[in-house]
């Protein structure tokens, strides 16, 4: 009877067993086969798989809020683009030309081009989106140097600017020279099926909002060659452990990877490589005219705190190959970085002691900053012991990350620590340094102002010395203590080739099948 | 019958206001910035402030809660700040996907725990004493670890079921089992243990009563005896258990989806709360308090079919 017993429990067991391995055809998928869930190869008809953190939440022209920009630039082609070395390339506009003092750029549209609609890409319909997204939310930051946009004739478009602005054509090659059909522009229908005229189009029935959003290749865009994959198939994964485990079972072929992670994926069924430089982390010190902390407002004390930062030690210990050590807030791979200027400001805590002494703050302050679980955490207890060197006291306050941009733009903190993500061009890391919660306190100086006018107002050949000295004034004046920068890995399945573009996340150029 | 079911649904109706709009104030006096949150870091003050008209956020608190409940009372529940989905379609969309989970998870523990339980009480001794450690070891253990090891072997090493994602039913049967298996085998865990030793509880006093002497008595075989009568007596309280472990497996599912990247209705509910999704918020609001209303009448009403004295109380 017990021996019953045992064997009725024994064949529950076996039972819920073979229930699972029933799954086996459907469930990984992993090996092959181009539907959905499981990666294939084979040039035109691939698909390729893979995940998005964020669901996109408005696919309309100057709306676009979502995570990484893939899906919408996929379906929208960008005015210019952006060449795996940070140049920009025609797209949309086949050519342009700056007039002699930067403040007109006009664009000739490239001929024959159509969106998915059957509407044509003309002239009319690039200035109607570039018009959209200087009013829109999400673009018009990245617009505000335009004060005009004209359809000069059929081709051609007059960008008109209120005053130079370097970062104008980056900014087209973004989501904010994204180019829509006319015939939807305004249309509440954009938000979630989108016209364009880029490489893929949206596939409704294979897309459930929030979840999984399919890609079908457009074979009429002008360069569909570009782009191998038939079909691309994004799975909104917010959990990293989530996307960690869909990619070592074949259900995703391209993942970024934590640092300390590699050991996890087999050398014979995946391919780890170095991305490109990410994003810049440090101290913003927010507070230089020193109205809650005195002290930050005398440059010998910001200029201690960099001297004090033993950027080497922290990224070793705590960047677990990540980071790579930095005194320079500018993309490494930028003409406004300096070799030049990295040992400037490095590790010497005995000259540290002397400018606190010197700017009479021998004793030290305090300072309070936000912290955030996962973010700021792992490196507090760095920056208690090297500030507490030269004496900073540090009180960190646990905020959650929903509400840290808030409560830094409402100037609640005179620094913070944070990673700021690479803009694609000099002037945009300036830019992205100097605005918003990175500047909440709205400091600026005329000699910065000064800086960036110049650098703006430069001939092309004379911006890369023009934002250098911008860098150097950044350096110089101590505006930010940075620590390093990120250096991305990424992980592919080995029938997936990744090349790492000059910005993450903009386009599926990069991916192409391994054969 | 029919004013005692007119009633319960009235109630129901009152909780989803009583519930809106407690949840309504909660969410607006946590202040989440969604404007800057949807915008991120480098958004100035002036995009964030446009941004906020156009989601209806300067509006007094009293404005945006009637301007909802106009909405409600027209079927509509708004429109996700974030995603920009109506919050209806989401909800319809996703409760299949959490309810195909929590159903097979209460069947995995209606069956495993009822098993359990009956051989509990039936047998007692060692085989007892095993089946209760292996429950208390089940009830601690927890649900998170579980699924990991799960994953683990059956996605990542075997590679017999997905580790993230949701195949539809009607798409493809197999694959939607493969897909809903691990995420239930996680959330059934807790209830198996809990359950089961209420099975075994109520059926261990029903076979100490005089009428069960009387049947043995009679002749009454023993399984008879156990399954057609004491089980019948026993199942009331383990009943109420049940609906009990509907409503917290269908909270737990929360957690579950994001480990499995399921696109359900508790990883809408965890996103919609970090975010402070407003209008998505209180449509998972709404679509909870129902659910959990119609659950619940439906275990009264399976309380009633089961013992008839239930019906006149």
């Amino acid at each position: 009877m017990k021996f019953k017993a045992l064997a009725r429990t024994g064949a529950v067991a076996v039972a819920l067993a073979l229930a699972l391995s029933a799954c086996t055809s459907d469930g990984g998928d992993s090996d092959g086969g181009d539907s959905e869930g499981g990666n294939s190869s084979g040039g035109g008809t691939a698909t390729l798989n893979l995940a998005t953190g964020t669901p996109p939440a408005d696919f309309r022209i100057g709306a676009w809020t979502g995570g990484e920009a893939y899906l919408f630039l996929s379906v929208y082609d960008t005015v210019v683009s952006l060449s795996p070395d940070g140049e920009v390339e025609p797209n949309i506009a086949e050519t342009f030309e700056y007039n002699a003092d930067n403040t007109e750029l006009t664009l000739h549209i490239r001929d024959g081009m159509t969106f998915t609609d059957d509407t044509p890409v003309d002239a009319a319909a690039v200035a109607a989106s570039l018009n959209a997204s200087k009013e829109g939310v999400a673009t018009s930051g990245r617009l505000a140097s335009v004060s005009g946009v004209e359809a000069t004739d059929e081709s051609t478009v007059v960008v008109t600017l209120s005053a130079p602005d370097a970062g104008l054509l980056a900014a087209l090659a973004s989501i904010a020279g994204a180019v829509g059909s006319p015939e939807v522009l305004e249309d509440e229908s954009s938000q979630l099926e989108p016209v364009g005229s880029g490489p893929y189009t949206l596939d409704q029935a294979g897309t459930v909002v929030g979840s999984t959003y399919t890609l079908q290749r457009n074979g009429d865009n002008w360069d569909a060659d570009s782009y191998p994959f038939s079909t691309v198939v994004f799975q909104v994964i917010s959990d990293t452990t989530a996307v960690q485990n869909a990619m070592l079972s074949g259900q995703i072929d391209y993942s970024g990877l934590q640092a300390g992670q590699e050991s996890l994926y087999p050398e014979d069924q995946f391919t780890i490589g170095d991305g490109a430089p990410q994003a810049v982390a440090g101290l913003w010190l927010l507070d230089r005219a020193g109205t809650i902390v005195p002290a930050l407002a005398d440059v010998r004390v910001r200029q201690a705190i960099n001297l004090a930062l033993d950027r080497e030690t922290i990224a070793e210990t705590l960047g677990q190959g990540g980071v790579v050590p930095t005194n320079q807030v500018m993309d490494p791979r930028g003409d406004a970085y300096s070799e030049e200027l990295v040992d400037e400001q490095s590790f010497d805590l005995d000259r540290a002691k002397d400018l606190m002494a010197e700017a009479g703050y021998s004793d030290g302050f305090s300072v309070t900053m936000p912290s955030i679980q996962g973010l700021t955490t792992t490196f507090e207890s760095a920056f208690d012991q090297q500030f507490g060197e030269i004496g900073i006291d540090i009180t960190w306050e646990p905020i959650t990350f929903q509400d840290f941009q808030a409560r830094i733009a409402a100037r609640n903190y005179p620094m913070f620590f944070f990673f700021n993500g690479y803009a694609g061009t000099d002037s945009g890391d300036v830019q992205a340094n100097t605005s918003a919660i990175f500047n909440a306190f709205d400091q600026t100086t005329p000699e910065f102002e000064q800086l960036v006018t110049t650098a703006n107002a430069a001939p092309l050949d004379q911006q890369d010395d023009a934002f250098r000295a911008v860098n150097e004034y950044f350096v110089d004046q101590a505006w930010f203590a940075p620590l390093g920068y990120a250096q991305g890995k990424f992980v592919t399945a080995k029938d997936i080739v990744f090349t790492p573009p000059y910005i993450t996340a903009q386009t599926l150029r990069p991916f192409a099948p391994a054969d | 019958m029919l004013p005692y079911l007119f009633r319960r649904l009235g109630a129901g109706i009152v909780l989803v206001f009583l519930v809106t709009g407690i949840t309504f104030a909660l969410t607006y006096t946590a202040d989440i910035p969604v404007a800057r949150n949807i915008l991120g870091p480098q958004a100035t003050d002036e995009q964030i402030a446009i941004l906020n008209a156009r989601l209806g956020l300067d509006k007094p608190l009293w404005e945006q809660y009637t301007d909802w409940l106009g909405g409600l009372f027209h079927g509509d529940l708004g429109k996700s700040y974030f995603s920009g989905q109506d919050v209806t379609d989401a909800l319809t969309s996703r409760l299949p996907v959490t309810l195909s989970v929590v159903v097979v998870a209460m069947i995995i523990t209606l069956l495993a725990s009822t098993a359990l339980g009956i051989a509990s009480a039936a047998r007692r001794g060692w085989l007892d004493n095993l089946l209760q450690g292996i429950s208390t070891i089940s009830f601690v253990f927890p649900g998170i670890i579980l699924g990991i090891a799960l994953v683990y072997v059956f996605a990542i090493e075997l590679r017999w079921v997905p580790a993230t994602g949701y195949t539809k039913l009607a798409d493809d049967p197999r694959a939607w089992f493969s897909s809903v298996i691990l995420p239930a085998i996680v959330l059934s865990i807790g209830g198996i243990a809990a359950l089961a030793a209420q099975v075994r509880g109520s059926l261990i006093d029903e076979l100490d009563r005089e009428y069960v002497r009387t049947l043995r008595a009679r002749g009454v075989s023993e399984r008879s005896l156990l399954l057609k009568h004491a089980l019948r007596n026993a199942a009331g309280p383990a009943l109420t258990t049940f609906s009990l472990q509907f409503i917290s497996i269908f909270g737990a599912a929360l957690f579950v989806e994001k480990i499995f990247a399921l696109p359900g209705y508790g990883s809408y509910a965890f996103n919609a709360t970090l975010q402070g999704d407003l209008p998505a918020l209180l449509g998972v609001t709404v679509f909870g308090v129902l659910l959990v209303v119609i659950v619940n009448l439906l275990v009264d009403l399976a309380q009633g079919w089961l013992n008839p004295k239930a019906r006149l109380a």
